[in-house]
């Protein structure tokens, strides 16, 4: 007859039985406000009032919510496919406007801002950033999930989620293997190919957290850094004779499979919506 | 022959008369204030030759040492961070930690080379070396279509180029400037007829600048930050609109510029050697091609 699933058969039903529902109505009527109070009382750390990050970028507390989409990045992209699916709340982990403030007063008379502002105005959606928390809970949201979908978490060593010993590999497999994992088409690389590799360890946006790691592996992973201090510090470190290597990934793809672990833990807390994962996916692609 | 050597070596020059001469011909209120300060070295020295590159690598200094030249004027620093802004001292605690610091450190010193940064006098010389030395890298002079104002400034970078779709247009230019590592934005298929060329770190206020321009749907830049003008971007494309973007690298994109300052330093220092090392793309992609949907 069609080309339905049973399973996507079953969905719809469940779903036009649930409008009659008069429990599902009234649960329905649960909001962005209220959500994020069950975040903050499930987090398990303190919740950071004075976090400029952390706080709703569209919509507000009193948005009711009709879903929760949990994402990387907050693009238009991901807002369109968000409103499109019905899950009206999203839970960002980077900014909305194009800045870590979200600063809106330097936008006010840009068109592209007005436009996804009205957007998300228009589609009565919320955004809600989680950055700070989702980072600060124990073992961090974001490197959790990473680590799961990189296949990492035996691999941990010490006292974190960022250093790894692996089955001995070369830099060029690594980089190919870190490409596929995690979908990401902008990896790019400085050292030999053939270079062992066997100690892993994750630096930072910044030099300072790249010349405290990068002594201490083979291969340094980093997700966004700036090329005119770390992407050189790399550079002489090999010129002077050391057998390093360093992969450098998109910010994306450093940290949205710690969203899809958001999505996992948001879950069983907000079982009145529906609840999903929305990749922001990697922007950039090579020629 | 003998006697001009004689002669040459008591013409013998030093640093700091080479940073006097730039001064003078900068054409520019000179900034004192400024990026622009000696890293390394003793501005007393006589000059043996100047190097001009992106960055005082490493390798750059190696081949400058090889070449017998030790007055390094560069575009970045050569302990990275420093002159960046942020903490000074912190930062050089744990530089004084660092084995690469210190083995750079030591080369520099053991050679007596001396590295100056030059950045922002030379970004306020008109015309834009930067943007001259990356429209001639790429052959894009001959299509060059100021918008108005002056011409070759950072503002300005604006080119009429032949018709081509985004994909083709960032496989030209990956050849032309023999790249490892080029990124896109942007459908492969869209058309692009008019490009924004800039070079270095882009900001958002820069990318709204140049989307003012009538009829551009191309802008090709040195560095993004991945949470500022790429997703910006990317947003741009998702509202329907049909532009690319692509990404060269800071050291892809600033480099020529490091060219077109060995020539303008050869015009008035004619008693020195002076010569462009590049520096070199630094980074290599295991996915040669591809992600183009």
């Amino acid at each position: 007859m069609t080309g339905l699933s049973r399973r996507d058969f079953g969905r719809i039903a469940g779903a036009v039985a649930a409008v009659g529902t008069p429990l599902r109505a009234q649960k329905s009527k649960l909001t962005a406000g209220e959500i994020l109070e069950r975040i903050k009382k499930n987090l398990g750390v303190p919740w950071n009032q004075s976090s400029y990050r952390d706080t709703f970028k569209a919509g507000g507390p009193d948005t009711v919510v009709t879903g929760i989409s949990s994402t990387f990045m907050s693009s238009l992209s991901v807002l369109q496919r968000s409103a499109q699916a019905g899950l009206n709340l999203v839970v960002t982990h980077e900014p909305t406007y194009w800045s870590d403030r979200d600063s809106i007063d330097v936008l006010q008379n840009d068109p592209l801002y007005k436009l996804k502002r009205d957007y998300a105005r228009e589609h009565n959606l919320a955004v809600l950033r989680l950055h700070d928390h989702w980072h600060a809970r124990v073992p961090d949201g974001i490197f959790t999930g990473w680590n799961k979908r990189l296949g990492w978490v035996q691999y941990t060593t010490g006292d974190g989620l960022k250093r790894w010993t692996l089955p001995p590999t070369t830099l060029g497999e690594l980089a190919k293997y870190v490409a596929r994992t995690l979908e990401t088409r902008s990896v790019r690389v400085i050292g030999d190919p053939s270079l062992p590799v066997v100690t892993v360890g994750r630096g930072s946006h910044a030099l300072s957290g790249n010349m405290e790691v990068l002594p201490q592996v083979d291969c340094l992973l980093v997700s966004e850094a700036r090329e005119s201090d770390s992407y050189e510090y790399v550079r002489d470190t090999i010129a002077a004779g050391a057998r390093k290597g360093a992969i450098f990934i998109s910010h994306e793809a450093g940290e949205e499979a710690g969203m899809d672990e958001f999505a996992l833990w948001i879950k069983p807390i907000v079982p009145e919506v529906p609840v999903r994962f929305v990749p922001t996916r990697d922007d950039f692609w090579t020629a | 022959m003998l006697e001009l050597r004689a002669s040459g070596l008591e013409m013998a020059i030093i640093v700091q008369q080479v940073i006097d001469r730039i001064q003078q011909q900068i054409g520019a209120a000179w900034k004192s204030q400024s990026a622009d300060v000696f890293h390394a070295g003793n501005r007393d020295s006589e000059v043996t030759g100047i190097v001009t590159s992106f960055a005082p690598s490493l390798d750059v200094l190696r081949r400058a040492v090889a070449a017998r030249m030790n007055l390094i004027v560069s575009r970045e620093a050569p302990f990275w961070a420093a002159g960046r802004g942020g903490d000074r001292s912190a930062a050089q605690e744990s530089m004084n930690h660092d084995s690469t610091y210190r083995f750079k450190r030591d080369f520099i010193q053991s050679n007596h080379l001396i590295v100056w940064r030059f950045f922002d006098n030379w970004n306020a010389r008109k015309p834009d070396g930067q943007l001259v030395g990356l429209a001639r890298a790429l052959g894009w002079e001959k299509h060059y279509k100021p918008s108005g104002g002056e011409p070759w400034t950072r503002e300005n970078g604006y080119f009429s180029l032949p018709h081509a779709t985004l994909l083709e247009t960032a496989a030209s230019i990956k050849r032309t400037l023999k790249m490892k590592s080029i990124r896109i934005i942007g459908d492969p298929g869209t058309r692009v007829t008019k490009a924004a060329l800039s070079h270095g770190m882009y900001q958002v206020t820069d990318l709204e600048k140049h989307l003012e321009e009538p009829g551009v749907d191309l802008v090709v830049i040195g560095e993004p930050v991945e949470w500022e003008a790429s997703p910006y971007f990317a947003d741009l494309v998702a509202s329907g609109q049909k532009k690319g973007l692509i990404v060269l690298g800071q050291e892809v994109s600033e480099e020529p510029g490091s060219g077109e300052m060995a020539n303008w330093l050869r015009s008035f220092n004619q008693d020195v050697p002076v010569e462009w090392i590049p520096t070199g793309e630094p980074a290599w992609m295991p996915n040669q091609r591809g992600g183009a949907e």
